[in-house]
């Protein structure tokens, strides 16, 4: 139920936002005063939406019998046979780990050396070279997307 | 056995000044389908709430309801939650899950079932319903009518006796709207449910009905059935006649033309195939005159007011394409409607000419030029009206809704919205908006309390006081009764005479038949085909099933 709220959420939004700029109260005119303004009034018609729409959804719900005694829970997986095996499959090796790692058997210990060449401007720029490489798709992904964002800009 | 009785129900609101119901005493039988009608307010949904006790509305309240002999108040919630099934109007608020299938168990979960009798049910009824092929899918994802749809499956897993459905089908396109009545006559025909139902949109359940009842302020003003309902508001020659179904009213149009006296059979028609079998039989009869159509004047190839050429758009960058290659003109006086199936991308393509939305390619012109030089221009003013008029409301009250409107504009000059040469006040300017809207008696309210009708009236007020040249009308006819309707109709005939450009989408072909000085209709991202109304709706045979 809750999860169903932040698409809705979003919809309303959209819809609201869309109304808006179509008698000329968009939010990408004016100066940062009257967008707050537009803002504002853009999310108390949200609420207010959203106030009326739950209550008919509570009357839905009321409908249906929500709020009775004695409500069960309906799941759509069925707990198999071989669910059970691997669930106490799984849960004896984790009791077994556990008491390992209380009883300190599973103490380990890695002590590794790092060596490399003597860090310099020349080899400092190299490392930088390489990172510039690595980010090119990156970048590309970046450009496509202000393409996109300019020919999809608001008015 | 009945499977309600009412005895003299009373009702007045908690802060109402009037009775919202005066002495109603019905009965239903077990298995009939009643349809109740009436104009917005006469209080058929105040009626159907007061037959089951968790959505009674909060006032004061005389006389008795009972339900298969009991009386009401003393039938538990676990029964009544299960024998009464109710459908509201909005088939998105009724949702209360994410899924479909969870949707489907919910009702069953309340009362208790176990897991397995709740797996055997929610099958059956997907099984029925068809619900098979989207039964994994979230419930954010369906379309209207299909959230419609699993509305009823959802109420009817729970096995009810009685469905009371309140505007069922008023949100929904005409297709689905056709679909939901035949899926709710199945069940009537297949379980033997009762059906108490209200509807604007009479063609489709008035043949299938066994008792209409009529209501007024109130009052149960005829309750007979379909066919002698009919005759008896045509002798009272009463304005619910004009939500009767079409071939109806036409049947009783020619008869009153012709002055055949009241007691003479009425054979009326209540299918569109009734109608045309009387039809062609009446024809024999009489010897028929034919009449030229009025051939409309061709617009000289002035400049378009708003041209869109070869526009695409897609809402997202890996979504499909809405729009494709779109190429529309709309000339400076004319009132063009936009009409076409679901999802289509009608409301899209209003988006992009009022520039809400950008296309990613081809051109939007306005009078010519682009919308960045269009809006220097302060000449062209676009002015929309959304689907849903409650997107506009910010106050209080009506008027205070149409002061924060008229508060932006103070520094522009405020002329005539008819005639751009005579400038008038503030005061003035909001009076001429409220008597063409109609809206006198309503500056007071609330605008969450009025109807779907008086709600949209205020939206268009607030859009007129933008003092539009083009006005785009989204779906304006959406869950509005026939009344409404026309005085809808009437506002823009008057705006039209005036010169405003009106461009509409809209599902309601008679309306935009009666309107529309074009129609052209949309399909698959673009305008197939582009022409006058009469001749519109001669060429086009599959679209007479939007007929709402």
């Amino acid at each position: 139920m809750i999860l169903g709220f932040v698409p809705k959420f979003k919809r309303q939004l959209k819809a609201i936002s869309k109304a808006q700029s179509g008698i000329g109260h968009s939010l990408s005119k004016g100066n940062i005063l009257q967008r707050i303004g537009q803002g504002m009034s853009i999310l108390s018609i949200l609420i207010t939406l959203v106030l009326e729409e739950s209550v008919q959804t509570a009357d839905s719900m009321q409908s249906r019998g929500y709020g009775l005694k004695g409500r069960t829970a309906f799941s759509i997986f069925i707990f198999t046979k071989r669910d059970w095996a691997v669930l106490s499959y799984m849960m004896s090796l984790v009791v077994y780990i556990g008491t390992g790692i209380f009883r300190g058997s599973m103490y380990y210990s890695y002590f590794p050396i790092l060596m490399g060449s003597k860090i310099s401007i020349y080899s400092l720029s190299v490392w930088g070279a390489y990172f510039l490489l690595g980010l090119v798709p990156v970048m590309l992904e970046i450009w496509e997307e202000k393409q996109w964002k300019v020919t999809q800009s608001n008015i | 056995m009945e499977s309600y009785t009412v005895e003299h129900l009373t009702f007045t609101y908690s802060n109402g000044q009037r009775r919202s119901l005066e002495d109603i005493s019905l009965k239903i039988k077990q298995g009939e389908i009643v349809v109740l009608c009436g104009q917005s307010g006469c209080g058929k949904t105040t009626l159907l709430r007061h037959l089951k006790t968790c959505l009674q509305p909060v006032g004061v309240c005389e006389g008795a309801v009972y339900f298969e002999g009991k009386l009401l108040q003393e039938v538990d919630k676990r029964t009544q939650s299960e024998k009464i099934g109710f459908v509201l109007q909005n088939p998105e608020t009724q949702i209360v899950t994410d899924k479909v299938w969870h949707e489907l168990a919910f009702g069953l979960e309340s009362l208790g079932y176990s897991q397995l009798e709740i797996r055997t049910r929610v099958a059956e009824m997907a099984t029925f319903f068809g619900i098979q092929s989207w039964f994994h899918k979230k419930t954010s994802e369906l379309s209207g009518g299909q959230k419609q749809l699993l509305n009823l499956a959802s109420i009817m897993v729970m096995q009810p006796t009685v469905l009371l459905l309140d505007e069922p089908t008023s949100q929904l396109d005409p297709i689905a709207a056709h679909d939901f009545i035949e899926t709710v006559i199945k069940l009537n025909r297949e379980f033997g449910t009762t059906i108490l139902l209200t509807e604007h949109r009479l063609e489709e359940v008035f043949p299938k009905a066994d008792r209409v009842i009529i209501m007024e302020e109130g009052h149960i003003l005829i309750e007979d059935t379909p066919l002698q309902t009919g005759k008896k508001l045509y002798a009272l020659e009463h304005k619910m006649f004009k939500a009767l179904p079409e071939p109806m009213r036409i049947y009783a149009r020619v008869n009153r033309q012709l002055q055949h006296n009241s007691n003479s059979q009425w054979l009326c028609p209540i299918t569109v195939r009734e109608g045309r079998n009387w039809l062609e039989a009446f024809i024999k009869e009489y010897q028929f005159q034919e009449l030229i159509a009025p051939t409309q004047l061709e617009k000289q190839s002035a400049l378009p007011i708003i041209e869109l050429k070869e526009t695409w758009f897609r809402y997202e960058k890996e979504a499909e394409d809405v729009l494709k290659a779109l190429s529309l003109k709309v000339y400076s006086g004319e009132t063009y409607a936009l009409v076409g199936g679901n999802g289509t991308g009608k409301t899209t393509s209003l988006g992009i000419m009022s520039g809400v939305l950008k296309p990613y390619k081809g051109k939007v012109l306005i009078n010519g030029k682009n919308f960045k030089q269009a809006a220097k221009d302060t000449h062209i003013v676009l002015g929309v009206l959304p689907q849903d008029p409650k997107t506009l409301f910010v106050k209080q009250t009506v008027d205070l809704e149409l002061e924060e409107m008229l508060k932006l504009y103070k520094k522009k000059d405020m002329h005539d919205l008819l005639n751009s040469e005579i400038i008038m006040t503030k005061e003035e300017i909001s009076e001429q908006v409220i008597a063409i809207c109609e809206l006198q008696h309503l500056l007071q309210q609330h605008p969450y309390d009025l109807s779907g009708g008086e709600q949209q009236r205020v939206a268009l007020a607030k859009v007129l006081l933008l003092q539009p040249q083009i006005l785009f009308l989204d779906e304006p006819t959406k869950g509005i009764d026939a009344y409404y309707k026309e005085k809808l109709g009437h506002i823009l005939s008057q705006l039209k005479s005036k010169g405003m450009t009106i461009v509409m989408v809209s599902h309601d072909l008679a309306f935009c038949a009666a309107y529309a000085d074009k129609c052209g209709m949309f399909f698959d991202g673009n305008i197939v085909s582009e022409a006058e109304p009469r001749k519109f709706c001669r060429q086009t045979f599959i679209l007479l099933l939007l007929i709402a």
